[in-house]
């Protein structure tokens, strides 16, 4: 009996699920048609713009002699570890600031006046210390994406309610217990917020300081493309950034909700 | 220890059937108890004066008063997260400096009292861990769980369940502790009718069970009646204590009979006289 239900509440779901998929890419859909169309009718010069199609075709040529994968392969790799250092310098810093009021009397100014400094500024310092390496880029991506997790990091344990704090004492927790059971676990929306920002960030760095830095990865690849004056690579790099960028925020959300299960999540 | 305190309480239990006069062992004592806070302004602000009573072990005591009079300040001295300014508040003969061991704040605000990363079963065992083996802990939560009819429920998270469940969640971990005495805040205050009275019954079912000592805080005054051996009136400003009412109504207590018993409703009225004098005298102090 229940059979034919399952099956019907399973083909809507799916419709369902398709539906919102087609609906999430219509904005994506809609642009490259409006693009292909511009080009067409040859409304914008077609030595700058590529049509989507040459695009693609770009795409598909790099995928295929594997010189994408291997700059892809070194973006991604820079800005893991640049992250990683920043994750694990962002979270035990801002937790420092996070518990104690003196330190954060003391740190803060400095924190607000080092965040505003660019990032990119520090090419030509990194150059000289590390030389032309994967290092420059390190350097660059930890000094820009250290700080929204340092920040997400202090403010998640700021943000920790009182009545949490009551609880803890209620429950006679001991001071070890609280911070493992409750000080951080409570915290770790903040904290997530401040990796997910940071990896953003940190692609984008990367990509940065490959352009004028570290001649290497995709950066320095969208560099070729421009200056051999091939607009249709050119882009199917920038589309890769952005493929690799949804997918390692994809990766950082998965982690985040595997660690902190979401109350009342939508959709 | 505190399994031979509960088996001592429910022996009690049985020879007077639950609700009587007290002749048990005096859980709280609170003596002239004052608080005064010092505002941002650096004023003084006393909300609590010169309250004293004692509470004995095994009875269901509540506070009513109007909102805002100081009711959480008082279970906050009972718990030991605040300390009285002037007076003392003692705990079996022990001045309160951290909470008690047995004792458990029943928060009004569920939503921030269970931790929303633990399933319902890891939060009643957040007060168990480390304190025994794993099966002992898995045993007890079972137990408890299964007091409060959420034994379906163990690995659910809490934001998943309604509020009414939630609140059962909270006394479920309290059980699981081995509480001897629950101080509830207002804990059905945010509930709907239906499931508050579910609740109350509840309430008074497990402290038939177990012989739990409550002290209860509310501005429900029938919800008071219907849950208490003895009423307090907490009111003026600063607050103190302005009528004691013994409840006289028989149990078991149901939400339909028990609420038209002669004893329930003449408890009403001088519950409700005591809050009448409080609303004029209010009234009269504020007109220029």
């Amino acid at each position: 009996m229940s059979s034919p239900d399952q099956s019907l509440s399973l083909r809507l779901s799916m419709s369902r699920a398709l539906a919102r998929i087609g609906l999430r890419a219509s904005g994506v859909i809609v642009a490259l048609v409006a693009w292909q169309v511009v080009c067409e009718l040859g409304l914008a010069n077609l030595d700058l713009v590529p049509s989507p199609i040459d695009v693609a075709r770009a795409f598909v040529d790099l995928a295929s002699s594997g010189v994408l994968f291997e700059d892809a392969a070194h973006t991604v790799g820079a800005t893991l570890m640049g992250w990683g250092i920043a994750a694990v310098a962002g979270v035990v810093v801002g937790a420092v600031l996070g518990v104690s009021h003196v330190a954060r009397a003391y740190a803060s100014p400095a924190v607000d006046l080092f965040r505003t400094f660019p990032p990119i500024a520090f090419v030509p310092v990194a150059l000289v210390a590390v030389g032309l390496s994967v290092r420059l880029e390190i350097v660059v991506i930890v000094a820009g994406c250290v700080w929204p997790i340092l920040i997400g990091t202090t403010d998640g344990v700021r943000g920790i309610s009182a009545e949490k704090h009551d609880l803890a004492r209620v429950l006679r927790l001991g001071r070890l217990a609280r911070i493992r059971k409750i000080v951080l676990p409570a915290a770790l929306g903040g904290v997530m917020v401040g990796l997910r920002v940071g990896m953003g960030l940190a692609l984008v760095l990367a990509v940065t300081a490959e352009m004028i830095g570290n001649p290497s990865g995709i950066g320095y690849a969208i560099v070729r493309a421009g200056e051999s004056l091939h607009p249709d690579r050119l882009y199917a790099y920038i589309v890769t950034v952005g493929i690799l960028g949804v997918a390692l925020n994809v990766a950082v959300v998965a982690l985040s909700e595997r660690l902190v299960p979401q109350p009342r999540r939508r959709q | 220890m505190l399994r031979s305190v509960t088996t001592m309480t429910q022996d009690d239990r049985a020879s007077q059937d639950g609700i009587g006069p007290a002749r048990h062992a005096t859980v709280y004592e609170c003596r002239e108890v004052s608080v005064v806070y010092r505002t941002h302004r650096d004023e003084a602000h006393t909300v609590l004066d010169g309250v004293t009573f004692d509470c004995q072990s095994g009875e269901v005591l509540t506070f009513v008063g109007p909102s805002g009079v100081g009711k959480t300040t008082l279970l906050r001295l009972l718990s030991g997260l605040i300390k009285p300014t002037s007076g003392s508040v003692c705990f079996e003969g022990e001045p309160v400096r951290r909470t008690p061991q047995g004792v458990v704040l029943v928060f009004q605000d569920y939503a921030s009292a269970l931790l929303s990363w633990r399933t319902v079963g890891r939060n009643v065992a957040l007060p168990l861990e480390g304190r025994m083996s794993k099966r002992e802990i898995d045993k007890r939560v079972d137990d408890a769980l299964s007091q409060v009819n959420l034994g379906d429920w163990k690995n659910e998270y809490p934001w998943r369940l309604s509020g009414g469940m939630q609140q059962r969640v909270q006394i479920a971990r309290a059980l699981a502790s081995d509480a001897q005495v629950l101080l509830m805040d207002e804990p059905f205050a945010s509930i709907d009718a239906i499931t508050r009275a579910k609740l109350q019954d509840l309430l008074l079912e497990v402290r038939r069970r177990t012989g739990l000592t409550v002290i209860y805080i509310t501005h429900d005054i029938d919800e008071a009646i219907y849950l208490s051996d003895r009423v307090f009136v907490l009111s003026g400003r600063p607050a103190s204590m302005q009528e004691e009412v013994e409840i006289d109504v028989p149990t078991p207590r149901s939400q339909v009979e028990t609420r038209e018993l002669p004893e329930f409703l003449d408890a009403r009225r001088r519950l409700h006289a005591a809050l009448r004098a409080e609303y004029s005298s209010e009234g009269a102090g504020q007109a220029p």
